[in-house]
């Protein structure tokens, strides 16, 4: 039964759910393909344990569905739940990209002329 | 099969990687699982980082399963759950109560002279809240009978058999071993079977080990049966209660044995080291340490059953 509609808390990206649903954004994808596929976009390496274990909880949660195989190969899609807690995932940590950012643009601007007078020998 | 030796089927790989997982997980991820490794693996042999991933992970979901962790299982699978686990705390328990029972046995004979109300009231503590936990988990057996008696005849008998099959043999063997050890020390003197005899004490731990095999295969059985049953409401609350007075006696026990020590310790030192009354030897003994490090870890187990327990309780109320 779908349980989560919004992220955890500091939600960090290369969190299993995270990396998991955000490679079924592009499409469904069995377990071999979602771990090739999130180590090709994030350069992370999923092992078979955490994925399978975050496949299992997301799809508790209601965040993907399984889809019918004719093999073993079982494929999984994004649900209509999980899109939705992907996008406010990806706003959260938008958000906080662009405030790093900001602040880091800040502290550039703020360092540059301090920095010019100690380089040139001539102490505040 | 290549030549080299570093590739190989790895269905039989596979499926043993498997079992680190619970049997319901396997029911539903089992074959796309074993597709996924055999596809990553592509017949090499798994490493073993390969390896402690489904390890952790295949445990993780046992603890799940066992409504220990998470909120993926019931509140009534939870609170059986958080019972089990004091249950099973209180079996390790067991062991070293058993060896602080041995260890202070004759304590009260041991003084001559001076006030020995605090070691007192320590012991009878610690013996009443034993006899209080022993009567909780009897009660808590008795609770589930009529439901075990139906899971029984409703053909549940294969399902534990094995079990309580080594429970029996284990429990044969440990009344073997103590009886014989009984009859043997009734020929030895007092310092034969304290010290001086080195076949006596080798079977004395052979005896104590057969012990704690038997009270661990007992356990498992109590586990194996209590996850199996279809337990009602009302036995689980009984249960669940039963469960918490056991947990919260085990770091009480815990305390007491510890005071018992410091009490014995700075008034009859000489019982805890054996040596003549009214010596002054060391009140460190190493196997009392032993006995409180294990009663500690049992403790703590305990009361993460007890914690489990109540936070679900309010839910089992509302389910």
């Amino acid at each position: 039964m779908p349980r989560a509609t919004t992220p955890e808390p500091r939600q960090r990206p290369n969190d299993p759910p995270i990396l998991i649903l955000t490679s079924l954004a592009g499409g469904p994808k069995h377990g071999h393909a979602l771990s090739k596929d999130i180590e090709g976009f994030a350069g992370v390496v999923l092992g078979p344990g955490a994925l399978y274990g975050a496949i299992t909880r997301l799809e508790e949660r209601g965040l993907i569905e399984p889809l019918e195989s004719d093999d073993r190969r079982r494929p999984y899609r994004i649900s209509a739940t999980g899109s939705a807690y992907l996008a406010a995932a990806v706003d959260e940590m938008q958000r906080l990209a662009l405030e790093g950012a900001r602040r880091l643009a800040v502290a550039d601007k703020a360092s540059v002329p301090r920095r010019g007078p100690r380089v040139a020998g001539s102490p505040a | 099969m290549s030549t080299d030796g570093t590739r190989r089927g790895t269905g039989p790989t596979s499926r043993s990687l498997l079992r680190w997982y619970p049997a319901r997980w396997r029911a539903r991820y089992g074959d796309e699982f074993m597709a996924m490794i055999e596809d990553d693996l592509g017949g090499r042999r798994p490493t073993l980082r390969y390896r402690l991933s489904i390890a952790r992970s295949g445990l993780s979901e046992r603890l799940r399963d066992a409504g220990l962790v998470g909120n993926a299982v019931s509140p009534s699978e939870r609170v059986r759950g958080g019972a089990l686990t004091v249950l099973c705390a209180f079996a390790l328990f067991v062991i070293p109560g058993v060896a602080f029972a041995k260890i202070s046995e004759h304590w009260d004979q041991s003084f001559h002279r001076g006030p020995r109300h605090v070691p007192a009231v320590a012991f009878n503590l610690l013996a009443s809240l034993a006899g209080a936990c022993g009567v909780a988990v009897a009660l808590a057996a008795f609770a589930l009978l009529p439901t075990f008696v139906t899971f029984v005849r409703a053909g549940g008998w294969p399902a534990i058999k094995r079990r309580v099959k080594w429970a029996v043999i284990a429990t044969l063997a440990t009344a073997t071993a103590v009886g014989s050890l009984a009859v043997w020390a009734s020929h030895l003197s007092s310092h034969q079977r304290n010290t001086g005899l080195g076949w006596y004490q080798l079977s004395f731990v052979i005896a104590a080990a057969l012990f704690a095999v038997a009270v661990a295969t007992w356990a498992a059985v109590a586990v194996a049966v209590t996850r199996r049953l279809d337990v009602g409401s009302d036995q689980l609350k009984a249960i669940g209660v039963l469960a918490v007075l056991v947990g919260v006696c085990m770091p009480v026990m815990t305390a007491a044995a510890a005071l018992w020590w410091g009490s014995m310790a700075t008034t009859a030192p000489w019982f805890l080291a054996g040596t003549p009354v009214g010596s002054s030897p060391s009140p460190w003994a190493t196997n009392l340490l032993g006995v409180l490090v294990v009663m500690t870890i049992a403790s703590g187990a305990g009361i993460f059953g007890v914690l489990r327990v109540i936070r679900s309780w309010s839910e089992l109320e509302v389910a």
